[in-house]
């Protein structure tokens, strides 16, 4: 036992510390310590956060280009996550040792609310003043800019977030399958809901809707209450007057629509466990009459379907009524508190959100919260002409409205689920509409 | 046929056929992993020629060379750590006699019930603290941790069983403890070792809610995740999504099956000491 | 001098492991504990809250839901799995069939495939269009071919199918080892007295696994109660809340929400009924044994 134990011994020992050294070796290559924040950058690396997907995400990156090419010597580094999992991730990111510079948001409660009462968001007012960002945007998209400091109010106080593009919900439809049916574009709701009745006799699926990450099917809703509930109603929500419910006959209405055009079967089956990227891809290939999304995907739909794909809003009640519609100046770029880049940040912002980037993204197929000169428009599809024209028109006429779930943070956790829960029928409007009442209250009274 | 031949028969078709069920979902993944991808594919079908470039694109697409990397160097660390700490705390348990023993024991058990999901955010939050969010470490030092009490309790289960006369043996030649665990005990604990090592690199290659929570950074991702990520945003890319899903399943099931036989002799060895 | 150096030495070899434990797993748990007492959003200052968080879980219908979902979970990953083990082990028991170790170790390979793995190859299996459904209508009822992960009824069974196809290897494993340690002159004995396959099974097949079927219960009841990752990959709760169970509150509400005290009160609840199931099975089994 005593002859070979001590060459064994050291042999063994041996191997174990070279496995030791190897495993504590990768470790010490894989991590950063604190003082190296930018991985591949280096002092004048901006640090960028977006939840961009697509076309919009090609142009944001080719301006950002541009950015970096006048400024030599500035990379500008993208980190992109989906959409889903993007505020639980900038969250995180913003809170660590080494955060993002710029970030993108998303407006109101639903993500903007949150960051800036917990101070990890830069008030923008001093870059404001200097680069004019508090004139250059429209009345309707400046209310949605602004939170107070403390977080606790939005619609008024400090500019928190400058807009680069826009979205609109409305209806893509899919122009063949209109014409065979021998359908004209819908000038009322009631047309509309003929036009579901005519697709779904001919063994069509009305509705594609991917609702499995349960916020389509609020896009649905916007759609319905943009016609059945007024401007005051939808705006009292989203900028807390309490005075205002969710509970309101309108929406009790809007809710109760929906879940009759389920019950007729207007509404894809499977649409629960289908995403929205997948009901797209779906459309694209040829299932759907209509796809109510937002004007996000006309980049995609554009190039996939060419002039098989068409847009419009909501019709109104009453033929040659303007429409409602429901959308928002997007998402805004934000400088995080912690940032050590802020004025390199600021010019960043300012050079992202000008006319001329306003013009790229309309020629590429997407609408912007700066009014153009249709002059200079140039839109590279019909789609986008569309939507841009539609567009062009909620703000001239001021019937833009904004999203419901701006109202207040964790959407996911009442609103999304009770509303997909309303629409399968498996929630009566009314109850439904009254737990997401009881949740919104309880958030005010948090305040 | 006899009956007891034919009650063999009847018994094996059970066990055939239960292992053909429950291995279908599996097959069926690696066949549409293998498909061309162009049209719906809604079944169980043969591809008509295997399409490995399914696999090059998840691979170049989703990073995936990263994120296996990621799985190898954190999966590695956490079994070297385990066993080293496990193989030592469990030879005290089970050779020594000690005031608090038991209570010690039952202490480190008990980290074989707490939930992970009761421990990661005051983790997360200790972790940012002392700037080891997105370093592996933040996902290697608890799960260490968290298999050391299993693997404590499986090492001290293996040296229980030693034959007392071994160690008194031992000690009668004067070695010192840690002499005896090395040259007397070691060699023979091969089978549990191994059990210990397989199953510690499948569960840490596996888990996902502790990197989901420390690894925000793209570079850093481990396997699991970033399949997550991908399934996430290329959902209509079904072939590519399996493919990655093959991809992270791959390593874990090639050590299985390398080591199944020692594995299960040392799991059904190891479960008979209980 | 000896005697008490001696003395310290097994303390000295727990050192590591407890250098591990004790930060990472003991000493977050408490703080998990001390922590559900404040509202905290992680950022900013946590205020003091008392039993608030506890209050609104216990108040709250989604908090509830959660956990009789979590117990819905436990009937399909721990009952169902034990029952279709005991006559599988059985049966490979009794089978000499060439083999027969690699057959089990297929059964037990879902336990090796990590759940996100497992997650969409089930949400591929499942879908709407996807293998089960063709196999449904290739076998007659159309109607039967139903959205499985979008379903408010069968969102929930579905999963529950899954954990039981994840969890049944394990059982199998454990039970085919428990069979060999009942000594057969007990098998001997009662065909003695001439039992039948069902009498001999009752009578000592039985009590013999009682120590294995306790851990097959344990382990699979845990995962039960746990069952973030197959959740979070495949439903994230939906559709509606139907598929939330409690680590989906506690990371949405930690992580998404900035509710963290309300996070730890739900951790902490888990945490105390795993303990007690726990705690049952092992008293059952252990007042069997006696």
């Amino acid at each position: 036992m005593a002859l070979t134990a001590g060459s064994r011994l050291c042999s063994a020992l041996r191997g174990l510390t070279a496995v030791l050294l190897v495993a504590g070796l990768s470790v010490g290559c894989g991590s950063n310590g604190p003082d190296d924040p930018a991985a591949e950058g280096g002092r004048d690396a901006l640090e960028v956060w977006t939840p961009e997907s697509g076309t919009r995400l090609q142009l944001v990156q080719k301006r950002a280009d541009q950015f970096a090419a006048a400024h030599p010597g500035v990379k500008v580094n993208f980190t992109i996550r989906d959409f889903g999992s993007y505020p639980a991730q900038l969250k995180l990111a913003l809170a660590s040792d080494s955060p993002p510079d710029v970030v993108i948001g998303n407006l109101g409660w639903s993500l903007d609310g949150p960051l800036i009462k917990a101070g990890l968001l830069r008030p923008l007012d001093p870059w404001a003043a200097r680069y004019g960002w508090d004139t250059r945007f429209p009345e309707v998209a400046q209310r949605q800019m602004r939170f107070t400091t403390d977080g606790r109010q939005f619609g008024r106080g400090a500019i928190f977030g400058v807009p680069y593009a826009a979205d609109v919900i409305g209806w893509f439809y899919n122009v063949d399958k209109l014409e065979t049916l021998g359908i004209g574009v819908p000038a009322t709701l009631a047309e509309l809901e003929t036009a579901l009745e005519t697709a779904r006799r001919a063994g069509e699926v009305p509705i594609m809707l991917g609702n499995k990450a349960q916020w389509p099917g609020l896009h649905l809703f916007y759609l319905v209450s943009d016609d059945l509930a007024s401007d005051r109603e939808v705006n009292g929500i989203v900028f807390g007057d309490r005075s205002i419910k969710w509970t309101e006959p309108s929406f009790v209405a809007s809710a109760r629509k929906l879940a009759q055009w389920n019950a007729k079967g207007y509404i894809a089956a499977g649409s629960n466990s289908m995403s929205p990227a997948d009901a797209l891809a779906r459309f694209v290939r040829g299932t759907g009459v209509f796809l109510p999304a937002g004007s996000w995907n006309a980049a995609e739909l554009a190039a996939a379907m060419n002039d098989s794909v068409a847009f419009f809003l909501t019709p109104p009640v009453r033929k040659g009524e303007s429409s409602h519609a429901t959308g928002s100046v997007g998402y805004g770029w934000h400088l995080s508190a912690a940032s050590r880049q802020a004025d390199l940040g600021a010019e960043f912002i300012d050079f992202m959100t000008q006319e001329a980037f306003a013009i790229q993204l309309t020629a590429g197929g997407d609408i912007s919260p700066l009014p153009i000169d249709d002059a200079v428009a140039r839109a590279p599809s019909r789609l986008a002409g569309e939507i841009f024209a539609a567009w062009q028109g909620l703000l001239a006429n001021g019937t833009l409205r904004p999203y419901l779930d701006f109202s207040a943070p964790n959407g996911a956790e009442v609103l999304y689920p009770t509303m997909q829960a309303i629409i399968a029928g498996h929630e009566t409007p009314e109850r439904g509409l009254a737990l997401i009442e009881e949740s919104r209250e309880k958030f005010l009274d948090s305040l | 046929m006899t009956a007891a031949r034919r009650t063999d028969a009847w018994n094996a078709a059970i066990l055939v056929s239960f292992a053909a069920i429950t291995v279908l979902p599996i097959v069926g993944i690696v066949l549409l992993s293998l498909q061309s991808g162009h049209g719906p594919v809604s079944g169980f079908e043969l591809p008509d020629r295997l399409h490995f470039e399914n696999y090059a694109r998840a691979f170049e697409a989703a990073h995936f060379a990263s994120y296996l990397k990621s799985s190898l160097i954190v999966s590695s660390a956490v079994v070297a750590g385990t066993v080293v700490v496990s193989t030592l705390a469990g030879y005290a348990f089970g050779t020594m006699r000690f005031a608090g023993e038991n209570f010690l024991f039952y202490l480190l058990l008990t980290g074989l019930l707490i939930p992970f999901e009761a421990v990661i955010v005051p983790l997360y939050v200790e972790l940012r603290a002392g700037n080891l969010t997105n370093t592996y470490w933040s996902v290697i030092l608890p799960l260490i941790g968290v298999n050391s009490a299993f693997g404590t309790f499986w090492m001290r289960a293996y040296f229980r069983s030693v034959p007392r006369q071994l160690l008194e043996a031992g000690a009668m030649d004067g070695a010192g403890s840690f002499r005896i665990l090395w040259q007397v005990l070691l060699p023979g604990a091969r089978p549990a070792l191994l059990t210990l090592v397989v199953l510690v690199f499948m569960w840490s290659w596996n888990e996902f809610l502790l990197p989901l929570v420390m690894l925000s950074r793209e570079d850093l991702r481990t396997a699991p995740l970033g399949l997550a990520f991908f399934a996430g945003r290329y959902t209509m890319d079904l072939v590519g999504m399996a493919a990655a899903a093959v991809m992270v399943a791959l390593p874990v099931v090639v050590l299985f099956v390398a080591t199944h036989r020692r594995f299960v002799h040392g799991m059904w060895v190891g479960a008979l000491k209980q | 001098m000896r005697g008490r150096g001696r003395a310290a030495l097994p303390y000295l070899y727990l050192v590591p492991a407890f250098l591990f434990f004790v930060p990472f797993v003991l000493v977050p748990f408490a703080h998990t504990v001390g922590l559900s007492f404040y509202d905290w959003d992680g950022l900013t200052r946590a205020s003091f809250v008392g039993i608030e968080n506890y209050r609104e879980a216990f108040g709250s219908r989604l908090v509830r839901s959660a956990f009789g979902h979590a117990l819905v979970l436990i009937l399909y990953f721990g009952v169902l799995p034990v029952l279709l083990a005991l006559p599988l082990a059985v049966s490979s028991a009794r089978t000499s069939v060439p083999g027969g170790n690699a057959l089990r170790a297929l059964i037990f390979m879902p336990q090796a495939i990590s759940t996100v793995v497992v997650g969409v190859c089930w949400g591929w299996i499942l879908a709407l269009d996807g293998p089960l459904n063709a196999a449904i209508r290739a076998l007659g009822p159309d109607w039967a071919a139903v959205d499985w992960l979008g379903s408010f009824t069968w969102a929930l069974p579905s999963l529950g199918i899954v954990g039981a196809w994840t969890l049944l290897g394990l059982c199998v494993a454990l039970f085919f080892a428990g069979l060999q340690q009942i000594p057969a002159s007990l098998y001997d004995a009662a065909a003695v007295d001439g039992a039948n396959r069902w009498r001999e099974f009752r009578a000592v097949t039985l009590p013999g696994l009682e120590g294995p079927i306790a851990v097959a219960l344990t382990v699979t009841v845990i995962s039960a109660l746990r069952a973030f990752d197959l959740v979070f990959v495949t439903t994230r709760g939906g559709p509606g809340t139907e598929t939330v169970v409690p680590g989906i509150l506690i990371y949405r509400r930690a992580f998404e929400d900035g509710r963290l005290g309300s996070a730890a009160a739900i951790a902490v609840i888990l945490s105390i009924v795993v303990f007690a199931v726990t705690l049952l099975i092992n008293r059952i089994a252990d007042r069997r044994a006696a």
